[in-house]
């Protein structure tokens, strides 16, 4: 497992516990994390109103794959929002000092969602720039389709307590999958997001020019060798470029049964694919979804959820034997 | 530990618990995550930590784990999810006893081992397997609320010792 790798090289792993009141009738999942360089991290959770319940390891071939449960009255349908949480890590006295619930449905800011049927916001990836909080992730339709969704806020407020959100909205794209929903935000740079196996400039509120971040030679063999990369982190500046962690589900036993895989990927600042871990899991749980990776001082954090209930943010030290280290997948 | 905000709870147990496969110091998160009504994470916990248990010798392991898993029943869980993975690493090799015949859980659970609490879930949770896997007839439904009473039985009648 990654974890114990990251342990014993110099790392932790704090499982993050809310209180009654907030969890109450809702799951808190998929953490993105951002770290500032004066140590204020900033984390957006999934807010959903089920709750998953899956055997987990060596029971899982034998069990079912799970269930939902849902937590409010309403039944049948998944419903999100998000919900801000930041954290000092300076003090390491790692207490929430405030948080936020964005209420996406009385905001003013938006208006496009009247365009279509709208159904609910999934998987947003938090990053930075300048001054500002990033939020990208997207909208899904009860037509089945999606738009990505990008979201601005503004500097922290701690004498008030919130956020200010400067801007919501979503994003027109052309020729395009409409069913991706893995959109990715790159740190310090605006208007560009990353969404597998491209990424994509943003105009206005348009996304208009499309790039590949791979070399050609490489795109090729990396996608061979793991077809299913659709997903992970958003990408922090690393060295001198960008680092993420990307998943791809490795088939199980049983129909429908899949185990996470994950591996850091490192690219230079031209987005160019450079190199890439070996395939790990964190925990060994089969459903790992990691969105968040920030790098503060001379450590990196990464954020993650497992089987959409337990949050954990793990940390290690920068070291170059991340790439080539072997980490068990098991 | 039951924490008045959110945290992220500092105590080196929770550290090394998930790396170390600690069965005590998972159980502790999973209470901490029980005591702020994070029923999912909680059964994630036990669930993960009994996958990790391979050694029938120590079911003295499973002690908190039943208890646990106790609690959450009583606080409305799928019974389907959680009792049955317990019962998967519970039953393997072990002999399953004949004791559906208990007529008064609160009185013979004070008066249960924890290797009898052991058998008694894994020959429940056994023909809860059983059904999933389509191996009970037509009657399947009928046998499985009669499994479900059983189950729900035993784990308030634990739960009450537990609270008594």
């Amino acid at each position: 497992m990654f974890s114990e790798w990251a342990l014993k090289n110099g790392g932790t792993l704090f499982p993050i516990i809310f209180n009654a009141n907030l969890i109450a009738n809702k799951s808190l999942l998929n953490p993105s994390l951002s770290i500032s360089e004066d140590g204020t991290g900033t984390f957006v959770f999934r807010s959903t109103n089920y709750r998953y319940l899956r055997p987990v390891g060596n029971l899982s071939s034998l069990t079912s794959t799970g269930s939902i449960q849902y937590l409010s009255s309403q039944t049948g349908a998944i419903s999100n929002s998000f919900f801000l949480a930041h954290y000092d890590f300076p003090s390491n006295n790692l207490k929430t000092s405030m948080t936020i619930e964005i209420d996406r449905i009385q905001t003013p800011l938006l208006p496009f969602l009247s365009e279509f049927d709208y159904s609910t916001l999934e998987d947003l990836r938090i990053s930075r720039l300048d001054a500002k909080v990033i939020l990208l992730g997207n909208i899904a339709t009860t037509e089945g389709k999606r738009r990505p969704f990008y979201c601005e806020i503004d500097s922290i407020d701690r004498d008030q307590d919130q956020f200010r959100l400067l801007k919501q909205q979503s994003l027109e794209i052309s020729n395009m999958n409409m069913i991706e929903k893995n959109w990715l935000p790159i740190e310090g740079r605006y208007g560009e997001f990353i969404r597998w196996p491209m990424s994509l400039k943003m105009s206005g509120d348009r996304l208009a020019q499309v790039i590949s971040i791979f070399q050609p030679e490489l795109q090729t063999e990396i996608f061979i060798e793991q077809p299913n990369i659709y997903g992970g982190s958003q990408f922090a500046r690393y060295e001198d470029g960008y680092i993420s962690v990307i998943h791809f589900r490795k088939n199980g036993i049983r129909k429908n049964n899949h185990q996470y895989l994950h591996q850091f990927f490192f690219y230079d600042k031209d987005l160019n694919f450079i190199k890439n871990s070996k395939p790990f899991s964190f925990l060994g749980f089969d459903t790992e979804f990691c969105s968040g990776i920030s790098i503060y001082k001379d450590k990196i954090y990464v954020s993650f959820s497992c089987n959409d209930s337990l949050n954990f943010v793990l940390s290690f030290n920068r070291t170059e034997s991340l790439w080539g280290s072997t980490h068990d997948s098991k | 530990m039951i924490p008045n905000s959110h945290s992220f709870p500092s105590d080196q147990v929770f550290h090394e618990a998930m790396i170390e496969n600690s069965v005590d110091g998972i159980y502790e998160l999973a209470q901490t995550y029980f005591h702020v009504n994070d029923y999912g994470a909680s059964i994630a916990l036990c669930t993960f930590c009994l996958s990790k248990i391979d050694n029938a010798q120590r079911f003295e392991m499973h002690r908190p784990l039943i208890l646990l898993s106790a609690n959450l029943y009583r606080s409305g869980l799928s019974r389907r999810v959680y009792l049955r993975p317990l019962a998967i690493s519970l039953i393997r090799n072990r002999e399953i006893r004949i004791l559906v015949k208990l007529r008064s859980f609160q009185d013979t659970v004070k008066h249960l081992s924890i290797l009898e609490m052991v058998v008694i879930v894994s020959l429940i949770s056994r023909i809860v397997l059983l059904e999933s896997w389509g191996i009970f007839p037509k009657s399947k439904d009928v046998i499985y609320q009669r499994v479900c009473k059983l189950i729900y039985g035993f784990c308030t009648a634990v739960s009450r010792c537990i609270n008594s």
